[in-house]
């Protein structure tokens, strides 16, 4: 019971962004103190601030502007709305005002009108900035994914940013982006009414993953678990040296992670497979759980899909890579069949298929994707007369080749021959 | 009804029936009748009245010259010193409300007064519904219970108003004033004005001039102190210890200090047979008078004259009763405005901006401080807007001194459901608030339940009055380095408007963003305005347009014509007018329309196809009769050379180039701003605007750099500040005091200027560093930029595993390739081609070198660059 608890909790709090971030909180240096100076002088001064997030994907922009914005409503309960876009949804123009009007309009109690014209969603935005400025209100405006918001002639961002610098309103824009040249895609005259905070978001260091780990994994005492239990458990992650975290198969494993990729996001995943795999008999995480884990983050899908292929298409693949090896740069179904011919003719196979049967296994690696047209030009192009590519590297296949013991021997040979290794 | 006439019609007759009930006289006409008592002729020169120099805000002179006590002789002097402007017009019935000599109007005092008793009566009796408020009713609205909530009092208060005005309206006209003498005193529309409350409370002469001395109860002598939390007056010799001189900053009385000790204080109590009185100001504060502003003042027919006027409110009515950051002087405006008889009106009283109040150190003792409006239906609190007010002082100017009311009941009816309507009916008609009708009334909703108090009692450090100054929405008063571009404007308009009939002309302005062309436009318009007003100039139109605020460029028509005419129509519809207003037009309708100067921000963004738009827009100034002008602002120079031939021929030579700011003009520019404050070091100034001017000479980037690096400066100096806190040397606290350095300029202009990418690519991860010097490698080896996934993989695993680094796995490579590509560092296709994707670095490869160079993690790189 306590374990299934604890199991439960641990899951829930890698499933928050908001609890893994929430790490970060107390240092000085931190996004998380830096965003919340920003917005929350833009309250208290009553001006208005537009404001860049950047960094990776999964380095935790969305989830401390979440944060931030949580704090600050409990702060300030009723002087803050927030109107929050994406820019895979709302990159259109008039939908964005739309958008905002209604998310304004819910906000404020206020009836919505889906008949309204982008020009009355434009100035009832504008009418509301300077309302809402009057009555100490604070809009914040979040728009996730920004680069999107800055295609075509960017007539949102312009008439917010406008908006902004002449009405006396009190609003936050807060960009969030992956692209780190998004302030460049902006459009010189919106660019200049763009005030240019920008935050940047960089994975953490060691110290700070260290923290992060010990954040999420250690169980608190006060949720009704076991005392008993709970310390055990905590034990068992840092103790002595003995234990998960300074074990040094652990940190091995930590280290081969982040030499791949640190964001935060990317951690998480590591540890979520990690403590799904703990044990429910003896409740507790181990070693195990860690190296499980790191054996699934390993694993590269295309020489797995390989291993699943039959021979004829491996005979498939193979051809192709000796005509690719032969500089024959274009080629299709019929002059793969060709060279699947001739390797018949020179070494006498016992797999000898029709070509109907070889077209089957040619358009299941088509699926696959491990093989692919060139272009899509020719759409209307029968299958056999569509230039194709290898879509799979030798390399790779050599790898695939050597995992199969059912391999025909021959096969290895002809790739071999082929002057790899 | 019938009853109602007479009663009106009685007042000015002077036989009137003498009615036993009276009991209460109106305190205006006993006040009359006080003044006639004393000698008008003789001036009484105000010696008693105490003099303070004011030093705080809150110790205001009790006696200015110019001070608005309506001492009797005081009314006289200034009566007869100030040439009077009659503004009535029309009226023929011979009782002018204003006549030259003050005499005159005075005449009449003394049988007003000897009337006064019935009239009161009367109004009591005969009239339950008129608009005058009756003592019950007064009791009903505000009985000075600051629980009850306005809404309901105002509701009950006074519904029958409105259906009398129609009435009588119908039968005559009423006729409209900007300024009204009544009984000595002008009254104008927007003074504020004391309102009798109830009638019965105090008689009249108990009100108070000149405030008592809290301690020895004798009113003037020598100077008095106000206590900034009571409002009391203290003479300085009668304080124990007595002060010699009024002192610096905030002074608190005796009294309330021991109070707020929680001490129990027994004031001194008045000499025997002499009774507390209060002035008008203590009367307000503790709701036995109310204040209002006049929103517009009238003539009934029957002579009688009327206001209408609009409620302030002070903090305890409120809903939220009063705050504790409250000022001991602040009311608050409502929106609720009643009808009201001039007979109410006690004399002038002064509701002022935070701005104007802390000037306004002399002004005496009717001084209030209104920064909210009070919504009473929704108990929220709106800041006033200073626009709001200049908006109306426009429209007073503009219809000339009479106001001569149009019968557009419609109007009327509009104005007073939405004043009246209660909160529930108003939902049930509620329109959807982003379409334009709903705009209107629908906003009024928006406004907040308390006042924050962050927003209130604050002290400012000079760091951050600097960051307000630097906003971009703040506006300066004026405008430095742009004077010879704004006078060319002022003289193509001029010279456009002036003549007789208005050659139709255009003027094209071009520069790069931020360098004040619209500004510069809209403040030379402000300034044309004030000419017009003043008379020097012809009345004209002027539209606003931004391209880049339209939906679609044909949308220009609409706007065009919406703020031409008012109505709203569809665009093709809204051509079609503008085309016979403009192209047909002849002399005689000329007369009719006024010039119309059209600005047109962002005007490339008008291009179509056919560039219609902008030919309809630049050929209409052509023609003969349609008195346009049109202003195109733009950042291309060259837009008329991209547009057809003919468009470029119908838009004129005639240019003005805004260039971008130097760097003298850049440091003018946030000087001007900064002017008094020392938040900045003079060399971090020149160096932001140094920096800026090499490279866009955009003013706002200027201004953000310098915000941003006071910000930074302020961040710094908070975090300090906190951590001293928490070590708990208290004492340096508030002696620190932080100016803005080059060092905080620099970090201000690299988050500004200075792309990210560096800094991502030190703190990414190992293998991703790998790759990027792979692709460096690859570039160097083959010369050409573009690579295939494949290459580089074979790159970067024979890297690895000549370096000792495990061999990555392709499809981890791939996942990371895709990753950098996400974030822009390099570009590449999608990740579907595998390995005949390509790939191609974002930046530099100089500078993938320098982020990489002395890479601690993996040090081998560097000899791969």
């Amino acid at each position: 019971m306590d374990t299934e608890k604890a199991l439960a909790l641990l899951r829930s709090r890698l499933y928050d962004p908001n609890y893994v971030h929430a790490t970060f909180k107390s240092s000085e240096e931190s996004n998380y103190c830096k965003l919340k100076f920003l917005i929350m002088n833009s309250i208290s001064d009553s001006c208005n601030n537009s404001i860049l997030l950047l960094g990776p994907r999964g380095s935790g922009k969305v989830a401390v502007v979440d944060l931030v914005l949580e704090d600050l409503k409990t702060q300030h309960p009723d002087s803050i709305s927030v109107i929050r876009l994406n820019g895979l949804l709302h990159s259109d123009d008039n939908f964005a005002l739309k958008e905002i009007a209604r998310q304004l309009c819910l906000d404020h109690q206020l009836l919505f009108s889906k008949m309204a014209s982008s020009d009355d969603n434009a100035g009832f935005m504008i009418d509301m900035l300077k309302e809402c400025g009057l009555s100490h209100k604070s809009i914040i405006f979040v728009l996730d994914e920004f680069d999107l918001f800055a295609q075509g002639k960017q007539r949102l961002l312009y008439s917010l940013l406008d908006a902004m610098q002449t009405v006396s309103s009190q609003a936050v824009v807060i960009g969030v982006s992956c692209r780190l040249d998004a302030d460049q895609l902006l459009e010189k005259r919106v660019r200049s009414r763009f005030s240019h905070r920008k935050l940047l978001f960089v994975p953490p260091s060691r110290e700070d993953v260290r923290r992060l780990l010990e954040h999420i994994l250690y169980l608190p005492k006060d949720i009704g678990l076991l005392s008993k239990y709970v310390a055990e458990f905590n034990s068992k992650i840092q103790y002595n040296l003995q234990d998960i975290l300074n074990d040094k198969k652990f940190q091995e494993i930590l280290d081969s992670i982040l030499f791949i990729d640190g964001a935060i996001n990317n951690l998480v995943q590591f540890l979520f497979r990690a403590v799904s795999s703990m044990s429910l008999e003896s409740g507790l995480l181990s070693l195990e759980n860690f190296k499980g884990s790191h054996l699934c983050y390993q694993r590269q899908p295309k020489t797995q899909i390989l291993e699943g292929v039959s021979i004829l298409e491996l005979y498939i693949l193979v051809c192709m890579n000796r005509l690719e090896c032969k500089e024959q740069n274009s080629y299709n179904f019929n002059s793969v069949m060709k060279e699947y011919k001739a390797i018949h003719e020179a070494y006498k196979t016992s797999d000898n298929y029709r070509d109907s049967v070889c077209l089957r296994a040619f358009e299941h690696l088509l699926e696959r994707e491990l093989i692919g047209f060139v272009d899509n030009k020719g759409r209307n192009l029968s299958i056999e007369i569509q230039p194709v590519k290898l879509l799979i590297s030798p390399h790779e296949l050599y790898l695939g080749l050597k995992s199969r013991s059912s391999c025909p021997a021959i096969l290895q040979k002809l790739f071999d021959h082929e002057s790899f290794r | 009804m019938a009853a109602k006439r007479q009663t009106r019609g009685s007042k000015s007759s002077p036989a009137i029936p003498l009615t036993p009930e009276s009991t209460v006289p109106p305190r205006r006409s006993l006040r009359s009748a006080t003044a006639t008592t004393s000698d008008p002729t003789t001036p009484v020169v105000p010696t008693s009245v105490a003099d303070r120099t004011p030093k705080s805000v809150s110790k205001r002179s009790l006696s200015h010259p110019d001070a608005p006590f309506v001492t009797p002789d005081r009314q006289m002097q200034r009566r007869s010193g100030t040439p009077l402007r009659t503004t009535q017009k029309g009226d023929a019935s011979g009782l002018s409300p204003i006549t030259p000599d003050s005499k005159q109007r005075r005449r009449p005092g003394p049988s007003v007064a000897n009337r006064t008793p019935k009239s009161a009566s009367k109004r009591s009796l005969s009239r339950p519904d008129a608009p005058i408020v009756t003592p019950d009713q007064k009791k009903q609205r505000r009985s000075g219970t600051p629980s009850r909530t306005p809404q309901k009092r105002d509701v009950s208060g006074l519904p029958p108003v409105t259906p009398d005005f129609k009435h009588s309206r119908t039968a005559r006209r009423r006729v409209y004033y900007k300024k009204v003498v009544f009984d000595e005193v002008e009254f104008e529309v927007g003074d504020d004005v004391y309102l009798k409350r109830r009638e019965g409370l105090e008689s009249d002469d108990d009100d108070l001039e000149v405030e008592e001395c809290r301690i020895c109860f004798r009113e003037g002598g020598t100077v008095m102190i106000e206590c900034d939390d009571c409002l009391g007056g203290f003479h300085l010799k009668c304080l124990k210890p007595p002060l010699r001189k009024i002192p610096e900053g905030d002074w608190i009385c005796d009294f309330c200090e021991a109070r707020k000790l929680g001490k129990d204080v027994q004031l001194p109590s008045p000499p025997k047979g002499k009774k507390v009185r209060r002035t008008a100001k203590e009367k307000l504060l503790s709701c036995d008078l109310w204040a209002a502003r006049i929103e517009s003042l009238w003539r009934e027919p029957d002579g009688t004259y009327w206001l209408k006027c609009r409620w302030y409110i002070i903090p305890e009515e409120t809903a939220v009763g009063r705050q504790p950051h409250n000022l001991r002087r602040e009311l608050y405006r409502t929106n609720n405005c009643n009808d009201i008889e001039m007979e109410c009106v006690i004399r002038h009283c002064y509701a002022m901006n935070p701005k104007a109040y802390s000037e306004a150190k002399d002004a005496g003792d009717d001084v209030f401080y209104c920064e909210y409006e009070y919504d009473i239906h929704w108990h929220n609190f709106k800041r006033i807007t200073d626009i709001d007010d200049a908006n109306e002082n426009d429209n007073g100017v503009e219809s000339d001194e009479e106001w001569v009311y149009k019968d557009s009941d419609a109007e009327e009816d509009l104005e007073n459901e939405g004043l009246m309507k209660s909160p529930s009916c108003q939902r049930k008609h509620e329109v959807a608030a982003n379409i334009c009708k709903g705009r209107t009334f629908g906003l009024q909703k928006i406004g907040i339940k308390t006042i924050p108090e962050h927003t209130r009692c604050r002290k400012q450090t000079d760091l951050e009055k600097a960051k307000g100054m630097l906003l971009l929405a703040s506006l300066p008063k004026f405008l430095p380095c742009r004077t010879k571009e704004m006078e060319e404007i002022t003289a193509f308009i001029r010279g456009a408007i002036s003549g007789e009939h208005c050659l139709g002309r255009c003027l094209y302005i071009h520069g790069v963003p931020g360098t004040g062309k619209t500004m510069s436009v809209l403040s030379v318009m402000r300034n044309l305005r004030s000419e017009v007003d003043a008379g020097t100039l012809r009345p004209y139109t002027f539209v606003e347009i931004n391209g880049l605020k339209l939906a679609s460029p044909e949308n220009i028509y609409k706007v065009i014509h919406e703020a031409l005419s008012g109505h709203r129509a569809g665009w093709k519809k809204a051509l079609h007018f503008l085309n016979e207003r403009f192209n047909n037009g002849t002399r005689a309708e000329i007369n009719e329309h006024r010039p119309c100067v059209l600005l047109i921000d962002e005007l490339d963004l008008l291009l179509t196809r056919n560039q219609s738009v902008l030919y309809n827009i630049l050929d209409w100034p052509t023609k003969p009769h349609a008195n346009l002008i049109v202003i195109g602002i733009a950042n291309t120079m060259d837009l008329p050379e991209k547009l057809l031939p003919r468009i470029s021929s119908r838009m004129g030579i005639q240019r003005l180039c805004f260039g971008p700011y130097t760097y003298q003009q850049l440091q003018e520019i946030i000087s001007s701003r900064l002017n008094s404050l020392d938040a900045f070091e003079d060399q971090a100034i020149e160096f932001a605007s140094r920096k800026v001017a090499a490279m866009s000479g955009d003013a706002r980037r200027a201004l953000e750099i310098c915000r941003r690096a006071a910000e930074i400066a302020d961040y710094q100096l908070k975090q300090s500040l906190l951590s001293k806190q928490s070590l708990g040397s208290r004492d340096d606290l508030m002696e620190e005091k932080q100016r803005v350095r080059m060092t905080h300029i620099q970090a201000a202009l690299e988050e500004v200027f200075q792309a990210p990418h560096i800094q991502v690519m030190k703190t990414s991860s190992r293998l991703s560093k790998i790759f990027l010097v792979a692709m460096v490698r690859e570039l160097y080896r083959t010369g050409l930029g573009e690579t295939n996934f494949e290459k580089l993989a074979t790159t970067v695993i024979s890297m690895c595993s000549s370096n000792r680094e495990a061999p990555p796995g392709w499809d981890t490579l791939m996942k990371v390739g895709c990753k950098l590509g996400e974030s822009r560092i390099i570009l590449c296709e999608e990740g579907t081609k595998h390995r005949l994707q390509k790939l191609q670095l974002n930046f530099p490869s100089d500078d993938v070198s320098f982020a990489l160079k002395d890479c601690s993690e993996l040090p081998w790189l560097a000899k791969y660059l």
